[in-house]
């Protein structure tokens, strides 16, 4: 493949990402300008720490007086997930230079590592691809905001258009693909109650990363158990 | 205020880019033991599905069946059809006019 349809392809492949967070970065952007924060706060938190979630959170949190040091604590745990992701595309990443490393680390997020993994696992690990989705991503995450900072008022609520439901939608449309074997399954299956439970329990915060330690080992186990059965009826 | 804001910035900073950047520059490189191949390669599915089933269940707005109620639709999609984009287009489509049916 060469470098130019390798980026067409990139390009494609950001489009439901980019219908997903354009409403976000809106809301996130009229957040900020409505909390009182300058354009460039607004637009620094999306250039340098690139992190939906913990945005909105370090925005309410200092609304509500909290220490610094306390909304990056809290950054920290939010954005945890990530270590087992980074080390989940890592194997991957064999045939990579450093600066591709880099950029495909410095820029992942839930949804490109949604995307990345759809499509190594197709052992597609073409890096002009996969740092063309990074970088449209970040520009569009960065412009949103500053949209929503500025036109935030103006614009009409996107829930009304279902906007809120494409990156779940996303996240459906590249789960099930992945679990054609039984662990990965399973390892779906598990991760997620564990998720939902610790969300019920009130420690959202944790779900993620938990779920998806439960997850790959519950995952690994049933394989491991599979194959000592086939053994031992061999 | 934004030379308190700048601080956080910095500390948000190192804190979102360790997590990301660690693995991948030490693992890249690195021949690991078959099982933890394994164990990695189904981190991905398990982590995916931890972060869809909370936005399915527990939703904070006015309606918090309506995600749930379109995920079937959506999920019958992606199970069919294979493709990202009518998978989200489809799931866009169908809370919208759940939305419009509820009038919410």
């Amino acid at each position: 493949m060469n470098r130019f349809s390798s980026i067409t392809m990139g390009m494609k492949d950001a489009l439901p990402i980019v219908l997903g967070i354009v409403p976000i970065g809106l809301a996130y952007g009229l957040l900020g300008q409505q909390a009182g924060l300058s354009f460039w706060v607004v637009l620094g938190l999306s250039l340098f720490v690139f992190a939906g979630a913990s945005q909105f959170i370090a925005i309410s949190m200092f609304l509500g007086g909290a220490e610094p040091v306390l909304i990056v604590g809290t950054t920290f745990i939010v954005n945890f997930r990530h270590l087992l992701m980074s080390a989940a595309i890592a194997p991957r990443l064999k045939s990579w230079t450093v600066r591709q490393r880099l950029m495909m680390g410095s820029m992942l997020t839930d949804e490109s590592f949604a995307v990345h993994s759809a499509r190594f696992a197709r052992n597609d690990v073409n890096p002009a691809a996969a740092i063309t989705l990074n970088i449209i991503i970040y520009l569009v995450w960065a412009a949103a905001g500053v949209a929503g900072f500025h036109l935030g008022p103006l614009i009409a609520r996107p829930e009304a258009w279902g906007l809120d439901f494409a990156l779940p939608a996303m996240f459906i449309g590249l789960l099930l693909p992945i679990c054609t074997n039984r662990p990965a399954a399973i390892a779906a299956v598990c991760g997620g109650a564990t998720s939902a439970l610790f969300h019920l329990l009130g420690l959202g915060r944790w779900g993620v990363f938990i779920g998806a330690l439960v997850g790959a080992t519950v995952g690994v186990a049933i394989k491991q158990e599979t194959k000592d059965e086939e053994t031992h009826l061999g | 205020m934004d030379k308190t804001w700048w601080f956080i910035i910095g500390g948000m900073t190192v804190v979102t880019l360790l997590p990301r950047l660690t693995p991948i520059l030490l693992l890249s490189d690195r021949r690991l033991p078959p099982v933890i191949q394994r164990w990695l390669s189904l981190i991905a599915p398990a982590i995916l599905s931890a972060l869809l089933l909370p936005e399915l269940f527990f939703v904070r707005d006015a309606t918090p069946v309506v995600p749930l109620l379109a995920s079937v639709p959506t999920f019958l999609v992606a199970w069919w059809t294979k493709s990202l984009f009518k998978t989200v287009v489809v799931g866009i489509a169908a809370v919208a006019l759940l939305r419009l049916i509820g009038g919410l």
